[in-house]
Protein backbone atom coordinates (compact mmCIF):
# COMPACT_ATOMS: atom_id res chain seq x y z
CA UNK A 1 0.00 0.00 0.00
CA UNK A 2 0.90 3.62 -0.73
CA UNK A 3 2.44 5.67 2.13
CA UNK A 4 2.68 9.32 2.80
CA UNK A 5 4.89 11.02 5.17
CA UNK A 6 4.45 13.89 6.93
CA UNK A 7 5.19 15.48 10.53
CA UNK A 8 1.42 16.52 11.20
CA UNK A 9 -1.95 15.15 9.04
CA UNK A 10 -5.03 16.90 10.42
CA UNK A 11 -8.33 15.17 10.04
CA UNK A 12 -11.11 17.34 8.70
CA UNK A 13 -10.93 20.79 7.21
CA UNK A 14 -13.64 22.78 8.35
CA UNK A 15 -12.92 25.83 11.29
CA UNK A 16 -11.10 23.55 13.48
CA UNK A 17 -8.60 21.89 10.85
CA UNK A 18 -8.08 25.21 8.51
CA UNK A 19 -7.06 26.96 12.10
CA UNK A 20 -5.09 24.59 13.30
CA UNK A 21 -2.82 23.70 10.15
CA UNK A 22 -2.67 27.29 9.34
CA UNK A 23 -1.03 27.49 12.72
CA UNK A 24 1.38 24.80 12.23
CA UNK A 25 2.49 24.61 9.22
CA UNK A 26 3.32 28.70 9.86
CA UNK A 27 6.44 26.81 11.84
CA UNK A 28 7.57 25.12 9.00
CA UNK A 29 6.50 21.67 9.74
CA UNK A 30 5.25 19.45 7.01
CA UNK A 31 1.11 19.58 7.33
CA UNK A 32 -1.65 17.44 5.14
CA UNK A 33 -5.20 18.33 5.18
CA UNK A 34 -7.52 15.57 5.02
CA UNK A 35 -11.43 16.14 4.57
CA UNK A 36 -14.18 13.71 3.01
CA UNK A 37 -15.69 16.78 1.03
CA UNK A 38 -14.69 18.36 -2.08
CA UNK A 39 -14.17 21.23 -0.95
CA UNK A 40 -12.29 23.19 1.97
CA UNK A 41 -14.54 25.01 4.75
CA UNK A 42 -16.52 22.17 6.14
CA UNK A 43 -19.98 22.86 7.65
CA UNK A 44 -19.15 26.72 6.98
CA UNK A 45 -20.09 26.32 3.46
CA UNK A 46 -23.94 25.55 3.83
CA UNK A 47 -24.01 28.48 6.68
CA UNK A 48 -25.43 30.62 4.95
CA UNK A 49 -26.86 33.40 7.17
CA UNK A 50 -24.52 35.78 9.04
CA UNK A 51 -23.78 36.17 12.26
CA UNK A 52 -20.06 34.17 12.18
CA UNK A 53 -16.39 36.16 13.27
CA UNK A 54 -17.72 39.31 15.25
CA UNK A 55 -15.24 37.76 18.12
CA UNK A 56 -12.41 36.94 16.03
CA UNK A 57 -12.37 39.37 13.09
CA UNK A 58 -14.94 42.41 14.39
CA UNK A 59 -16.93 41.92 12.10
CA UNK A 60 -20.61 40.13 10.78
CA UNK A 61 -19.83 37.16 7.98
CA UNK A 62 -21.75 34.94 6.30
CA UNK A 63 -20.61 31.17 6.99
CA UNK A 64 -18.77 30.89 3.16
CA UNK A 65 -17.33 34.13 4.24
CA UNK A 66 -15.61 32.85 7.14
CA UNK A 67 -14.26 30.01 5.29
CA UNK A 68 -12.64 32.16 2.77
CA UNK A 69 -10.83 34.52 5.10
CA UNK A 70 -8.93 30.61 6.18
CA UNK A 71 -8.92 28.93 2.55
CA UNK A 72 -6.96 32.15 0.84
CA UNK A 73 -4.21 31.70 3.53
CA UNK A 74 -4.34 27.96 3.56
CA UNK A 75 -3.90 28.36 -0.51
CA UNK A 76 -1.38 30.86 0.06
CA UNK A 77 0.94 28.41 3.07
CA UNK A 78 2.87 25.16 1.40
CA UNK A 79 0.34 22.69 3.49
CA UNK A 80 -0.95 19.34 1.12
CA UNK A 81 -4.75 18.84 1.01
CA UNK A 82 -6.07 15.90 0.27
CA UNK A 83 -10.05 16.37 -0.48
CA UNK A 84 -12.54 13.49 -1.44
CA UNK A 85 -10.39 11.57 1.16
CA UNK A 86 -11.86 9.55 4.23
CA UNK A 87 -9.92 8.77 6.83
CA UNK A 88 -11.33 5.22 7.92
CA UNK A 89 -8.99 3.74 10.58
CA UNK A 90 -6.19 5.30 12.60
CA UNK A 91 -3.50 3.59 14.50
CA UNK A 92 -1.10 4.77 16.73
CA UNK A 93 1.97 3.22 17.17
CA UNK A 94 5.06 5.08 19.78
CA UNK A 95 6.44 7.70 17.51
CA UNK A 96 4.48 7.37 14.30
CA UNK A 97 0.76 7.61 13.41
CA UNK A 98 -0.95 6.16 10.62
CA UNK A 99 -4.06 6.96 8.97
CA UNK A 100 -5.85 4.57 6.54
CA UNK A 101 -7.30 6.84 4.03
CA UNK A 102 -9.72 6.40 0.46
CA UNK A 103 -10.09 8.67 -1.81
CA UNK A 104 -11.74 8.17 -5.57
CA UNK A 105 -8.01 10.11 -6.84
CA UNK A 106 -5.42 8.15 -5.13
CA UNK A 107 -7.19 4.62 -4.06
CA UNK A 108 -5.92 2.95 -0.63
CA UNK A 109 -3.41 4.51 1.06
CA UNK A 110 -1.55 4.87 4.60
CA UNK A 111 -0.64 8.34 5.90
CA UNK A 112 2.18 8.30 8.22
CA UNK A 113 2.79 11.32 10.96
CA UNK A 114 4.55 12.27 13.80
CA UNK A 115 1.32 13.82 15.27
CA UNK A 116 -2.47 14.16 14.27
CA UNK A 117 -5.29 16.67 14.93
CA UNK A 118 -8.12 15.29 15.05
CA UNK A 119 -10.96 18.14 13.38
CA UNK A 120 -13.72 16.23 12.40
CA UNK A 121 -16.28 18.53 14.36
CA UNK A 122 -19.79 16.43 15.10
CA UNK A 123 -23.00 15.58 13.94
CA UNK A 124 -26.62 15.64 14.47
CA UNK A 125 -28.94 13.63 16.91
CA UNK A 126 -31.91 12.36 14.50
CA UNK A 127 -35.01 10.69 15.28
CA UNK A 128 -33.14 7.45 16.39
CA UNK A 129 -32.00 9.47 19.04
CA UNK A 130 -35.15 10.99 20.81
CA UNK A 131 -37.67 7.53 20.20
CA UNK A 132 -40.32 9.14 18.75
CA UNK A 133 -43.32 6.70 17.82
CA UNK A 134 -44.80 6.65 14.69
CA UNK A 135 -44.39 5.28 11.05
CA UNK A 136 -41.45 6.00 8.52
CA UNK A 137 -42.33 8.14 6.08
CA UNK A 138 -40.31 10.44 3.86
CA UNK A 139 -39.68 14.12 4.79
CA UNK A 140 -37.89 13.38 7.87
CA UNK A 141 -34.55 15.12 8.06
CA UNK A 142 -32.18 16.62 10.42
CA UNK A 143 -31.94 20.80 10.65
CA UNK A 144 -28.66 21.06 9.09
CA UNK A 145 -29.16 18.17 6.32
CA UNK A 146 -32.08 20.18 4.98
CA UNK A 147 -29.90 23.11 5.25
CA UNK A 148 -27.13 21.71 3.34
CA UNK A 149 -30.22 20.26 0.32
CA UNK A 150 -31.54 23.96 0.08
CA UNK A 151 -27.79 25.92 0.27
CA UNK A 152 -26.17 23.66 -1.22
CA UNK A 153 -27.57 21.69 -3.87
CA UNK A 154 -30.87 23.84 -4.30
CA UNK A 155 -33.78 21.57 -2.97
CA UNK A 156 -36.98 22.99 -1.02
CA UNK A 157 -37.18 20.06 1.70
CA UNK A 158 -40.62 20.47 2.08
CA UNK A 159 -43.23 23.15 1.87
CA UNK A 160 -45.30 22.95 5.38
CA UNK A 161 -42.59 22.06 8.23
CA UNK A 162 -42.59 21.54 11.81
CA UNK A 163 -39.57 21.77 13.10
CA UNK A 164 -38.35 19.90 16.50
CA UNK A 165 -36.40 21.00 18.92
CA UNK A 166 -35.10 25.11 19.31
CA UNK A 167 -31.54 24.57 18.56
CA UNK A 168 -29.60 27.06 16.75
CA UNK A 169 -29.86 25.21 13.34
CA UNK A 170 -33.18 24.70 13.72
CA UNK A 171 -34.11 28.43 14.13
CA UNK A 172 -31.72 29.48 11.48
CA UNK A 173 -33.31 26.57 9.24
CA UNK A 174 -37.44 28.21 9.92
CA UNK A 175 -36.29 31.26 8.39
CA UNK A 176 -34.19 30.16 6.11
CA UNK A 177 -37.22 28.07 4.65
CA UNK A 178 -39.65 30.87 5.13
CA UNK A 179 -37.81 33.06 2.60
CA UNK A 180 -37.35 30.18 0.35
CA UNK A 181 -41.24 30.05 0.03
CA UNK A 182 -41.97 27.08 2.77
CA UNK A 183 -44.57 27.87 5.60
CA UNK A 184 -43.00 26.85 8.62
CA UNK A 185 -45.76 25.72 11.18
CA UNK A 186 -44.03 25.81 14.63
CA UNK A 187 -41.20 24.87 16.78
CA UNK A 188 -41.61 21.95 19.37
CA UNK A 189 -39.17 22.64 22.38
CA UNK A 190 -39.37 19.80 25.31
CA UNK A 191 -37.84 22.24 27.63
CA UNK A 192 -39.40 25.15 29.47
CA UNK A 193 -37.03 27.46 27.55
CA UNK A 194 -35.06 28.12 24.01
CA UNK A 195 -32.45 26.19 23.47
CA UNK A 196 -30.87 28.71 20.87
CA UNK A 197 -29.86 32.17 20.74
CA UNK A 198 -32.01 34.80 21.48
CA UNK A 199 -31.01 36.67 18.64
CA UNK A 200 -32.18 33.36 16.51
CA UNK A 201 -35.06 33.25 18.13
CA UNK A 202 -36.22 37.15 17.69
CA UNK A 203 -34.72 37.21 13.76
CA UNK A 204 -35.99 33.38 13.02
CA UNK A 205 -39.22 33.48 14.52
CA UNK A 206 -41.12 36.49 16.26
CA UNK A 207 -40.14 37.97 12.77
CA UNK A 208 -42.00 35.74 10.85
CA UNK A 209 -44.53 34.84 13.47
CA UNK A 210 -43.69 31.00 13.73
CA UNK A 211 -45.02 29.67 17.22
CA UNK A 212 -42.52 28.32 19.88
CA UNK A 213 -44.20 25.58 21.83
CA UNK A 214 -42.05 25.07 24.60
CA UNK A 215 -42.44 22.31 27.19
CA UNK A 216 -43.84 20.14 24.25
CA UNK A 217 -43.28 17.29 22.42
CA UNK A 218 -43.92 15.75 19.52
CA UNK A 219 -46.08 12.12 20.46
CA UNK A 220 -46.57 10.74 16.84
CA UNK A 221 -45.73 10.92 13.45
CA UNK A 222 -48.36 10.27 11.08
CA UNK A 223 -48.23 9.74 7.18
CA UNK A 224 -47.31 6.15 5.09
CA UNK A 225 -45.24 7.46 2.12
CA UNK A 226 -44.64 10.74 3.41
CA UNK A 227 -44.91 12.63 6.79
CA UNK A 228 -48.76 13.93 6.91
CA UNK A 229 -49.15 15.27 10.27
CA UNK A 230 -47.74 15.37 13.63
CA UNK A 231 -49.12 14.93 17.45
CA UNK A 232 -47.95 18.05 19.60
CA UNK A 233 -48.30 17.00 23.46
CA UNK A 234 -47.72 19.76 26.08
CA UNK A 235 -45.47 18.83 29.03
CA UNK A 236 -46.55 19.41 32.90
CA UNK A 237 -44.45 18.43 35.44
CA UNK A 238 -42.64 16.78 33.20
CA UNK A 239 -45.39 14.28 31.94
CA UNK A 240 -46.95 14.54 28.64
CA UNK A 241 -50.64 15.42 29.31
CA UNK A 242 -51.96 13.94 26.05
CA UNK A 243 -55.56 14.80 27.08
CA UNK A 244 -54.44 18.57 25.58
CA UNK A 245 -52.58 16.85 22.38
CA UNK A 246 -53.10 18.26 18.87
CA UNK A 247 -52.24 17.88 15.34
CA UNK A 248 -50.24 19.76 12.94
CA UNK A 249 -50.51 18.87 9.44
CA UNK A 250 -48.00 18.95 8.01
CA UNK A 251 -45.02 17.34 5.23
CA UNK A 252 -41.73 17.59 6.30
CA UNK A 253 -40.21 17.21 10.55
CA UNK A 254 -36.75 18.73 10.79
CA UNK A 255 -34.58 17.91 13.73
CA UNK A 256 -32.55 20.53 15.10
CA UNK A 257 -31.89 18.45 18.86
CA UNK A 258 -28.14 18.85 19.64
CA UNK A 259 -25.33 17.46 17.98
CA UNK A 260 -22.51 14.93 19.38
CA UNK A 261 -18.65 14.87 18.46
CA UNK A 262 -17.86 12.43 15.68
CA UNK A 263 -15.79 9.86 17.63
CA UNK A 264 -15.70 6.96 15.88
CA UNK A 265 -11.91 7.07 14.26
CA UNK A 266 -10.84 8.24 17.94
CA UNK A 267 -12.47 5.02 19.29
CA UNK A 268 -10.86 2.88 16.71
CA UNK A 269 -7.63 3.97 17.98
CA UNK A 270 -8.17 3.21 21.74
CA UNK A 271 -8.62 6.88 22.36
CA UNK A 272 -10.31 7.51 26.21
CA UNK A 273 -14.00 9.46 25.62
CA UNK A 274 -15.40 12.01 28.08
CA UNK A 275 -18.64 10.67 28.22
CA UNK A 276 -19.99 14.27 29.42
CA UNK A 277 -18.52 16.03 26.19
CA UNK A 278 -18.94 12.77 23.58
CA UNK A 279 -14.81 13.96 23.05
CA UNK A 280 -11.54 12.57 23.76
CA UNK A 281 -10.43 13.44 27.26
CA UNK A 282 -7.37 15.44 26.86
CA UNK A 283 -4.56 17.21 29.00
CA UNK A 284 -3.86 20.94 29.05
CA UNK A 285 -1.94 21.01 25.42
CA UNK A 286 -5.39 19.41 24.04
CA UNK A 287 -3.49 15.50 23.60
CA UNK A 288 -6.07 12.85 24.38
CA UNK A 289 -4.98 10.08 25.93
CA UNK A 290 -2.64 8.37 22.54
CA UNK A 291 0.75 10.51 23.18
CA UNK A 292 1.03 12.73 19.87
CA UNK A 293 -3.26 12.86 18.73
CA UNK A 294 -4.44 16.26 19.57
CA UNK A 295 -7.95 16.86 19.42
CA UNK A 296 -9.88 20.87 19.00
CA UNK A 297 -13.30 22.33 17.74
CA UNK A 298 -16.53 20.40 18.14
CA UNK A 299 -14.91 17.12 17.68
CA UNK A 300 -13.50 17.78 21.01
CA UNK A 301 -16.64 19.38 22.88
CA UNK A 302 -19.40 21.34 20.78
CA UNK A 303 -19.11 25.11 20.79
CA UNK A 304 -21.81 27.74 19.85
CA UNK A 305 -19.48 30.30 18.14
CA UNK A 306 -17.06 29.04 15.74
CA UNK A 307 -15.18 31.91 16.24
CA UNK A 308 -14.51 29.74 19.93
CA UNK A 309 -13.39 26.84 17.38
CA UNK A 310 -10.89 28.59 15.66
CA UNK A 311 -9.49 30.34 18.65
CA UNK A 312 -9.00 26.59 20.31
CA UNK A 313 -7.68 25.12 16.80
CA UNK A 314 -4.87 27.98 17.32
CA UNK A 315 -4.02 27.23 20.59
CA UNK A 316 -4.04 23.33 19.54
CA UNK A 317 -1.95 24.13 16.52
CA UNK A 318 0.56 25.72 18.75
CA UNK A 319 0.54 22.60 21.55
CA UNK A 320 0.93 20.21 18.45
CA UNK A 321 4.58 22.31 17.60
CA UNK A 322 5.81 22.69 21.07
CA UNK A 323 5.67 18.67 21.03
CA UNK A 324 7.15 18.37 17.86
CA UNK A 325 9.47 20.43 19.36
CA UNK A 326 9.91 18.54 22.44
CA UNK A 327 9.31 21.01 24.74
CA UNK A 328 6.38 19.71 26.66
CA UNK A 329 7.50 16.13 27.06
CA UNK A 330 8.11 16.31 30.98
CA UNK A 331 5.54 18.95 32.07
CA UNK A 332 3.94 18.07 35.52
CA UNK A 333 -0.15 18.30 34.92
CA UNK A 334 -2.72 18.33 37.59
CA UNK A 335 -6.15 17.11 37.78
CA UNK A 336 -9.33 19.34 37.24
CA UNK A 337 -12.41 18.31 39.16
CA UNK A 338 -15.88 19.14 37.80
CA UNK A 339 -18.05 19.82 40.86
CA UNK A 340 -21.40 21.14 41.39
CA UNK A 341 -23.88 22.80 38.39
CA UNK A 342 -21.29 22.49 35.62
CA UNK A 343 -21.70 20.04 32.99
CA UNK A 344 -17.78 19.63 31.84
CA UNK A 345 -14.89 21.92 31.65
CA UNK A 346 -11.97 21.57 29.29
CA UNK A 347 -9.34 20.55 29.05
CA UNK A 348 -9.22 17.84 31.98
CA UNK A 349 -5.89 18.74 33.33
CA UNK A 350 -4.08 22.05 34.03
CA UNK A 351 -0.20 23.39 34.20
CA UNK A 352 1.32 25.29 36.92
CA UNK A 353 4.02 26.74 34.98
CA UNK A 354 1.71 28.42 31.86
CA UNK A 355 -1.79 30.16 31.47
CA UNK A 356 -4.79 27.90 31.50
CA UNK A 357 -7.81 28.49 29.41
CA UNK A 358 -10.48 26.93 30.27
CA UNK A 359 -13.91 26.44 28.72
CA UNK A 360 -17.42 24.76 30.03
CA UNK A 361 -20.92 24.84 30.43
CA UNK A 362 -23.52 25.00 33.64
CA UNK A 363 -25.88 22.59 34.28
CA UNK A 364 -28.55 25.16 35.12
CA UNK A 365 -29.89 28.26 33.96
CA UNK A 366 -29.20 30.91 36.62
CA UNK A 367 -29.06 34.37 36.89
CA UNK A 368 -26.08 35.63 39.08
CA UNK A 369 -23.76 32.84 39.23
CA UNK A 370 -20.46 32.66 40.43
CA UNK A 371 -18.15 30.38 39.16
CA UNK A 372 -15.77 29.14 41.84
CA UNK A 373 -11.83 27.72 40.85
CA UNK A 374 -10.12 25.75 44.19
CA UNK A 375 -6.85 24.46 44.56
CA UNK A 376 -7.67 22.09 47.81
CA UNK A 377 -9.16 24.69 49.81
CA UNK A 378 -7.75 27.81 48.68
CA UNK A 379 -10.23 30.13 46.07
CA UNK A 380 -8.09 30.58 42.93
CA UNK A 381 -10.54 32.20 41.41
CA UNK A 382 -14.11 33.81 41.90
CA UNK A 383 -15.83 35.08 38.89
CA UNK A 384 -19.17 36.51 38.86
CA UNK A 385 -21.51 35.78 36.08
CA UNK A 386 -24.53 37.52 34.85
CA UNK A 387 -26.21 34.85 33.84
CA UNK A 388 -25.38 31.29 32.86
CA UNK A 389 -27.32 28.72 30.64
CA UNK A 390 -26.24 25.14 29.39
CA UNK A 391 -26.44 26.94 25.78
CA UNK A 392 -24.22 29.50 26.49
CA UNK A 393 -20.38 28.07 26.85
CA UNK A 394 -18.29 30.18 28.68
CA UNK A 395 -14.78 30.82 29.33
CA UNK A 396 -12.18 31.43 31.80
CA UNK A 397 -8.36 31.87 31.99
CA UNK A 398 -5.98 31.17 34.74
CA UNK A 399 -2.44 32.75 35.69
CA UNK A 400 -0.27 30.98 36.69
CA UNK A 401 1.02 33.63 39.22
CA UNK A 402 -2.53 32.84 40.92
CA UNK A 403 -1.69 28.66 41.09
CA UNK A 404 0.01 27.58 44.25
CA UNK A 405 3.05 24.47 43.66
CA UNK A 406 1.33 22.12 46.11
CA UNK A 407 1.70 18.53 45.67
CA UNK A 408 -0.41 15.38 46.99
CA UNK A 409 0.81 11.81 46.07
CA UNK A 410 3.44 13.67 43.14
CA UNK A 411 0.58 15.18 41.44
CA UNK A 412 -0.08 19.05 41.54
CA UNK A 413 -3.67 19.33 44.00
CA UNK A 414 -6.26 18.83 41.72
CA UNK A 415 -8.34 22.49 40.41
CA UNK A 416 -11.82 22.20 41.14
CA UNK A 417 -14.28 24.02 39.32
CA UNK A 418 -17.91 24.61 40.60
CA UNK A 419 -21.07 26.87 40.20
CA UNK A 420 -22.66 28.33 42.90
CA UNK B 1 -49.08 51.89 20.16
CA UNK B 2 -47.77 49.17 23.04
CA UNK B 3 -45.06 46.92 22.13
CA UNK B 4 -42.25 44.38 23.55
CA UNK B 5 -38.78 44.95 21.86
CA UNK B 6 -35.93 42.01 23.39
CA UNK B 7 -32.98 44.09 22.63
CA UNK B 8 -29.87 42.11 20.66
CA UNK B 9 -27.13 44.82 21.60
CA UNK B 10 -25.74 41.94 24.05
CA UNK B 11 -26.57 38.87 25.59
CA UNK B 12 -28.22 39.75 28.41
CA UNK B 13 -31.42 40.24 26.03
CA UNK B 14 -33.09 43.12 28.00
CA UNK B 15 -36.90 43.29 27.25
CA UNK B 16 -37.66 46.97 26.40
CA UNK B 17 -41.61 47.63 26.74
CA UNK B 18 -42.61 50.14 24.07
CA UNK B 19 -45.46 53.34 24.58
CA UNK B 20 -46.40 56.02 22.72
CA UNK B 21 -47.40 58.96 23.72
CA UNK B 22 -48.33 62.83 21.83
CA UNK B 23 -44.21 63.66 22.69
CA UNK B 24 -42.93 60.54 21.20
CA UNK B 25 -41.89 56.90 22.20
CA UNK B 26 -41.22 55.74 25.97
CA UNK B 27 -38.80 52.74 26.54
CA UNK B 28 -38.77 51.18 29.72
CA UNK B 29 -36.72 48.22 30.98
CA UNK B 30 -33.38 48.67 29.12
CA UNK B 31 -30.17 48.08 31.08
CA UNK B 32 -28.41 50.81 29.12
CA UNK B 33 -28.28 53.19 26.73
CA UNK B 34 -28.08 50.91 24.06
CA UNK B 35 -31.15 49.54 24.95
CA UNK B 36 -33.06 52.71 23.90
CA UNK B 37 -31.64 53.05 20.30
CA UNK B 38 -32.13 49.52 19.04
CA UNK B 39 -35.72 49.81 20.60
CA UNK B 40 -36.42 53.25 18.43
CA UNK B 41 -34.79 51.20 15.35
CA UNK B 42 -36.89 48.18 15.84
CA UNK B 43 -40.45 50.05 16.28
CA UNK B 44 -39.48 52.79 13.70
CA UNK B 45 -37.74 50.98 10.84
CA UNK B 46 -36.89 47.28 11.70
CA UNK B 47 -33.63 46.47 9.62
CA UNK B 48 -31.91 42.61 8.45
CA UNK B 49 -29.88 41.22 6.93
CA UNK B 50 -30.55 39.26 4.17
CA UNK B 51 -29.15 35.88 2.80
CA UNK B 52 -30.49 33.47 0.10
CA UNK B 53 -28.70 31.08 -2.47
CA UNK B 54 -28.21 32.12 -7.02
CA UNK B 55 -28.50 29.32 -9.17
CA UNK B 56 -25.10 29.56 -11.36
CA UNK B 57 -24.31 27.72 -15.00
CA UNK B 58 -22.11 25.16 -13.20
CA UNK B 59 -22.72 21.65 -12.62
CA UNK B 60 -20.23 21.59 -9.90
CA UNK B 61 -21.38 23.87 -8.06
CA UNK B 62 -25.04 25.08 -8.88
CA UNK B 63 -25.61 27.44 -6.19
CA UNK B 64 -23.52 30.60 -4.71
CA UNK B 65 -24.58 32.13 -1.62
CA UNK B 66 -25.57 36.22 -1.39
CA UNK B 67 -26.29 38.48 1.11
CA UNK B 68 -27.09 42.43 0.96
CA UNK B 69 -24.08 43.99 2.43
CA UNK B 70 -26.21 46.24 4.43
CA UNK B 71 -29.23 45.78 6.81
CA UNK B 72 -32.20 46.61 4.49
CA UNK B 73 -35.83 47.51 6.12
CA UNK B 74 -38.00 44.53 7.27
CA UNK B 75 -40.85 45.82 4.46
CA UNK B 76 -38.24 45.07 1.52
CA UNK B 77 -37.48 41.70 2.46
CA UNK B 78 -40.13 39.65 0.61
CA UNK B 79 -39.65 42.03 -2.67
CA UNK B 80 -35.62 41.80 -2.49
CA UNK B 81 -35.78 37.52 -1.88
CA UNK B 82 -37.72 37.67 -5.22
CA UNK B 83 -35.44 39.74 -6.88
CA UNK B 84 -32.66 37.62 -5.87
CA UNK B 85 -34.18 34.62 -7.28
CA UNK B 86 -35.00 35.86 -10.43
CA UNK B 87 -30.91 35.97 -11.54
CA UNK B 88 -28.57 32.71 -12.50
CA UNK B 89 -24.94 34.06 -12.06
CA UNK B 90 -22.18 32.98 -14.07
CA UNK B 91 -18.81 31.73 -12.31
CA UNK B 92 -15.92 32.46 -11.76
CA UNK B 93 -17.17 35.08 -8.84
CA UNK B 94 -15.32 36.70 -6.52
CA UNK B 95 -16.71 37.20 -2.74
CA UNK B 96 -17.68 40.70 -3.02
CA UNK B 97 -19.11 40.84 -6.75
CA UNK B 98 -22.34 42.92 -7.12
CA UNK B 99 -25.13 41.06 -8.10
CA UNK B 100 -27.94 43.49 -7.98
CA UNK B 101 -27.13 46.95 -6.55
CA UNK B 102 -29.05 49.87 -4.86
CA UNK B 103 -31.55 47.89 -4.54
CA UNK B 104 -35.07 50.00 -4.92
CA UNK B 105 -32.77 53.06 -4.21
CA UNK B 106 -32.10 52.08 -0.71
CA UNK B 107 -28.15 51.91 -1.10
CA UNK B 108 -28.75 47.94 -0.54
CA UNK B 109 -26.56 45.94 -2.78
CA UNK B 110 -26.55 42.09 -3.23
CA UNK B 111 -23.41 40.50 -2.75
CA UNK B 112 -21.45 36.65 -3.81
CA UNK B 113 -20.48 35.67 -0.47
CA UNK B 114 -18.54 32.71 -2.00
CA UNK B 115 -15.32 32.81 -4.31
CA UNK B 116 -15.02 29.87 -7.04
CA UNK B 117 -13.23 28.84 -8.01
CA UNK B 118 -11.14 29.95 -5.14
Amino acid sequence: MKEKIYDVAIIGAGAAGMASALEIASTGARVVVIDREPHLGGILLQCIHNGFGLHLFKEELTGPEYAERFISEIKRKDIDILLNSTATRMAVFQTIKQINVCSSEHGVFKVNAKAIVLAMGCRERNRGNLGIPGTRPAGIFTAGLAQRLLNIDGYLPGKRVVIVGSGDIGLIMARRLTWTGAEVLGVVEILPYPSGLTRNIVQCLYDYDIPLYLSHVITKIEGRDRVEAVEVTPLENGIPNQSKSFRIECDTLLFSVGLVPENELTQSAGIKINPETGGPIVDARLMTSAEGVFACGNVLHVHDLVDWVSQEAQLCGKEVVAFLEGKTRDETQGRVSVGANLKYVIPNKYRLKTKNRFSMRALVVQDKATLMIKQGERVVKRLPLRHVKPAEMFHVEIKSEDLDEVYENGEPLPLQFSLE
Amino acid sequence: MDNEVICLSCPNGCRISVKQDRNGFIFEGAKCERGESYAYQEVTDPKRVVTAVIRTNSEILPYIPVKTDKPISKKYVRAILKEIYKHEIKLPVRCGDVVISNFMDTGVNVVVTRSFPL
